[in-house]
């Protein structure tokens, strides 16, 4: 790994007005990502780590915009490019999996049209039917679409959802990008084959070094497959570190309220705790901790004033007053 | 494959065809009124013997089921009977005035695609904004306005007052055109006749937009909702995150969808233009098949009307047609 | 669409007439305010309101006789052209007839046709809309069938053929109208009882004994009457239209009753010498069609935005 990060957030900021007020769907993330990591997001839904993925994308649409921070790609500060220069990474350089395939593919286009779509836009096969055809067979037996030539032509509602899904990956590998967003890939589908397509991922990023920013709500899939972890809540991160910090010695008492969420089957029959108490209204955030008013630890000073980061151990931030003894980030 | 599915949906419509003709037949006799009385004229010094023969002659004197298979198998060979006012095979009535009819209902459906796709697809792009404020406001104008007002105050503009448009007619007379399809714009340019050309496309002009102008406001509000519903969807989302431009993601992957409801909407406006074409031709004295059945519903020519309405039941099931082969090359999903 | 959603009124079988009334109220309450939220909104309102003023007290807000007139004054122009009159406002017809007067008793016949086809498809469509939805069986696949095919006719063409038939006149143009009109309430009536008629409350209302028809009434029909409302408001405009189209080409009322539509014919003759014979008369319609789409839409975003797709 090379000590410039691959793709490096500072303080990215993502705004959409309602008629309740500004929500800040992503309040001031910082986060890095280096070559080839298998970076993990994990939170609740509406924690704002889709949105995070859209906004380095700059997909975030109307009225909803990125109000603050950098996304520096290889340096270059993505936010500040136009909208050509963009388009120029969307799909070749970044490429993002999205959550439900069925309504992601185009339903009135075959899917291998769409696969080739990717190579024509960024001139992979010098706009070359034959080529382009050829690539895309190529790529969909990679992510183990059977009889590709076959399946060129069909539409998605003629695949399944696991086939589907594979289809997607295609679609953002076919550029060979060097970044892959992928926003819960596996929810919609089946255990099995979710275990299907998070083999297949590990081995895209074995076999090509791709990056892959793995969005989840589910701690369990994201321990497995990653390298680290961040765990957001309420469009806030509030613990970064590798993957054992995080699982095996979780800092904030939100991350430990997601570990005891989980069922295990190892383990004697523990009880299922529920987190008490509600995310806070986005458009509402109280200042201090989002998560004061869940936390059992919760002290009157957490709702004072943000919260910064605490370095309890090299490369493990968390946010957390628990942790004021530690120096500050 | 295809084709034979296509070929099946065609034959499908024959029944229906046949249903029509038979609902059509019997809606008329049992309406009260002898035909020989309308035919004779308020002229009753007919004799009773004029009156049997011509009672005999239309077959009114045979039983009701006689009468149908005497309407079915004439009308199979082609022959929808006879005018009683017009002396004339209904057929060759019909013939004469289709092509005016469907010369300026193709007009029509132009003007109102050429203004309605634009208009649909730009204001959903730029929702709100001023452009799409006043094209709502004028399609809200479009749906609310009755067609034939919309007619004379074009007329009262453009030919009364500016005096640069034809206020009637199909051609003017001192134009000369060699028919050979009936359709003068395509007879002009098949004769290679610019000034007819010319002077036909000036008389169509009017009638089109009169015609269209309502289909134009349902088709843009129509596209313009589904192009917002798609264009928040998630394969729109997907092109952008491929680098796809903004034309391809609006004009490929957006338009082809929201299409799907639309061409259904354009399919049922077909019925809306023929039945409007019977106000718009009165309007601009278009000779075309809505004015003479306007006219045979007056004098209660009853051949005249059955054959009428048969060509739009025609017309009809032909546009459905139409609508659904369109559909299944739009929409993968479904098959004929 | 809507700030916040209006509240359903009448849902559960153990309110009694009183807090019904009071839930009533409340909406209306709440409908008012909405209104009054939508400046446009109200304005056509207000607009619907005045033409029906002016339909009940023509004979009263005019001075000169409808349908009567004196040849030697035929096309009077309008006042504010350079030989006009005030005593004719908006000048004088073919036969010497105040235009304005003619239009402001015009409105008698397009309001009473658009009311009168509207209300009958209302009663009509609601009832056997109800009836079908609730009791499905055969009498619902008759009726819907019936309604498909119906709906598969062209309005215009359909109301032309009726009155082909029927020959012309004031209630043979309500049934024309009525008799095409019923299927949409009806439609949209049984799709609502369908969803209806397996909620909670509804069982509620049988296990209390309920006979069929008290629970048709007065269970499940004040959840649809909205719907219904605002429905019946967006075709009121359409309605008006086909009369005046019908009208216009000689099918609907005739003359010399004043009617829109045929006014607009019989100026179409004069377009030459006398703009304002057809143009008048039609503004009134656009006019009034206007108003009357727009309070219709804006009770449909207040009441029930799911009817928005057409």
């Amino acid at each position: 790994m090379t000590n410039t990060p691959l793709l490096e957030l500072k303080n990215l900021t993502t705004v959409f007005p309602t008629r309740r007020g500004l929500v800040r769907a992503v309040a001031d993330v910082s986060l890095s990502l280096a070559q080839g990591e298998l970076l993990g997001i994990v939170g609740e839904s509406g924690c704002g780590k889709s949105v995070t993925m859209l906004s380095i994308l700059r997909l975030i649409s109307t009225p909803g915009r990125i109000a603050a921070g950098q996304a520096l790609f290889q340096g270059r500060d993505l936010l500040k490019l136009s909208d050509g220069a963009m388009r120029q990474i969307r799909g070749k350089d970044i490429a993002m999996v999205f959550q439900d395939p069925l309504s992601t593919l185009n339903p009135a286009f075959p899917v291998g049209e769409q696969i080739r779509e990717s190579l024509r836009i960024h001139h992979i096969a010098q706009n070359h039917f034959a080529r382009e055809k050829e690539r895309v067979i190529e790529l969909m037996s990679e992510v183990g679409i059977s009889s590709p030539t076959d399946r060129f032509h069909e539409y998605p509602h003629q695949f399944s959802g696991g086939m589907q899904q594979r289809a997607l990956i295609a679609i953002a590998l076919a550029c060979e990008p060097k970044i892959l967003l992928a926003d819960e890939p596996t929810t919609s589908l089946d255990v099995t084959i979710q275990a299907q397509i998070m083999d297949l991922m590990r081995r895209i990023n074995e076999a090509r070094g791709t990056a892959i920013v793995l969005v989840t709500h589910n701690l369990d899939l994201a321990a497995e497959f990653c390298q680290r972890i961040a765990v957001m809540y309420a469009g806030r991160l509030v613990e970064i570190g590798t993957t054992d910090q995080v699982i095996e010695t979780p800092q904030h008492p939100y991350t430990r309220g997601l570990l005891t969420c989980i069922p295990r089957i190892s383990a004697q029959r523990t009880r299922i705790e529920p987190i008490p108490g509600n995310v806070p209204d986005l458009a509402n955030v109280p200042p201090g901790c989002a998560f004061a008013e869940r936390c059992s630890e919760m002290q009157p000073i957490c709702q004072n004033d943000l919260i910064p980061f605490f370095e309890i151990a090299p490369g493990h931030l968390v946010r957390c007053l628990r942790h004021s003894s530690a120096t500050p980030d | 494959m295809k084709a034979i599915k296509i070929l099946e949906r065609v034959l499908t419509t024959i029944p229906i065809m046949f249903g029509v003709a038979i609902i059509v037949f019997f809606f008329i006799r049992l309406t009260p009124g002898d035909p020989v009385d309308i035919m004779l004229g308020r002229s009753a010094a007919a004799s009773q013997r004029e009156i049997e023969q011509l009672r005999h002659q239309f077959h009114l004197d045979e039983p009701l089921h006689v009468q149908l298979g005497y309407f079915l198998g004439d009308a199979l060979r082609g022959n929808l009977g006879y005018s009683y006012i017009r002396n004339k095979p209904v057929v060759d009535l019909l013939v004469e005035r289709l092509p005016a009819t469907i010369e300026m209902t193709i007009g029509a459906l132009l003007i109102s695609l050429i203004i309605a796709l634009p208009i649909g697809i730009l204001s959903a792009v730029r929702q709100n904004s001023l452009l799409d404020r006043l094209s709502m406001a004028g399609a809200f104008l479009g749906i609310s306005m009755p067609g034939f007002w919309l007619g004379i105050v074009l007329i009262l503009f453009f030919a009364v007052y500016l005096q640069i448009l034809p206020a009637q007619g199909r051609i003017s007379y001192d134009v000369e055109l060699q028919e050979v399809t009936g359709l003068y714009v395509l007879d002009s340019l098949l004769t290679g006749n610019l000034p007819a050309l010319k002077d036909s496309l000036l008389h169509l002009l009017l009638p089109s937009i009169t015609l269209g102008a309502g289909v134009a406001a349902i088709i843009a509000r129509v596209l313009r909702s589904s192009m917002l519903e798609v264009l928040r969807s998630d394969y729109v989302k997907l092109a952008r995150a491929k680098g796809a431009t903004e034309w391809d993601v609006v004009m490929k992957h957006a338009l082809r969808n929201a299409l799907i409801p639309t061409v259904t909407v354009v399919g049922l406006q077909v019925g809306v233009l023929l039945g409007g074409n019977m106000i718009v031709e009165t309007v601009f004295s278009w000779p075309g098949l809505g004015r003479l059945v306007v006219d045979a519903i007056f004098n209660r020519d009853f051949p005249l009307i059955q054959g009428a309405v048969m060509i739009y039941a025609i017309t009809f099931v032909l546009t459905n047609l139409v609508v659904d082969i369109l559909y299944t090359y739009l929409n993968p999903k479904i098959t004929l | 669409m809507t700030a916040h959603a209006p509240t359903r009124v009448a849902r559960g079988w153990d309110y009694s007439f009183r807090i019904r009334l009071r839930l009533w109220w409340r909406a209306l309450a709440e409908l008012g305010y909405e209104l009054w939220q939508r400046p446009v909104v109200l304005l056509g309102g207000i607009v619907v309101a005045a033409f029906i003023l002016a339909a009940v007290f023509a004979a009263q807000i005019t001075i000169h006789d409808p349908t009567r007139g004196t040849l030697l004054l035929r096309f009077e122009p309008p006042a504010w052209e350079a030989e006009g009159n005030w005593k004719y406002p908006l000048g004088t017809d073919d036969q010497g007839r105040d235009l304005l007067t003619r239009i402001i008793y015009g409105t008698r016949v397009s309001l009473a046709v658009g009311l009168l086809s509207v209300a009958i498809s209302v009663i009509v469509g609601t009832a056997l809309g109800a009836f079908a939805g609730y009791y499905r069986g055969w009498l619902d696949e008759i009726l819907s069938r019936f309604a498909d095919l119906l709906l598969a006719f062209p309005f215009l063409i359909f109301a032309i053929g009726v009155m082909a038939f029927l020959g012309p006149g004031f209630v043979n143009l309500v049934m024309a109208l009525a008799f095409k009109g019923w299927v949409e309430f009806f439609r949209l009536v049984r799709g609502e009882v369908l969803g209806e008629r397996t909620k909670e409350y509804v069982d509620g209302a049988r296990v209390a004994g309920q006979s069929n028809l008290a629970i048709i009434v007065s269970e499940i029909l004040p959840n649809v009457i909205q719907s219904v409302f605002v429905l019946g408001t967006l075709r009121l405009g359409y309605m008006i239209i086909m009369e005046a189209s019908l009208s216009f080409l000689g099918l609907g009322i005739q003359p010399p009753t004043p009617a829109w539509g045929s006014m607009v014919a019989s100026g179409r003759d004069y377009l030459l010498v006398a703009w304002w014979v057809s143009t008048f008369p039609g503004l009134a319609i656009l006019l009034l069609v206007v108003a009357i789409n727009i309070f219709g839409e804006g009770l449909r975003d207040i009441l029930d935005p799911r009817l928005k797709i057409e």
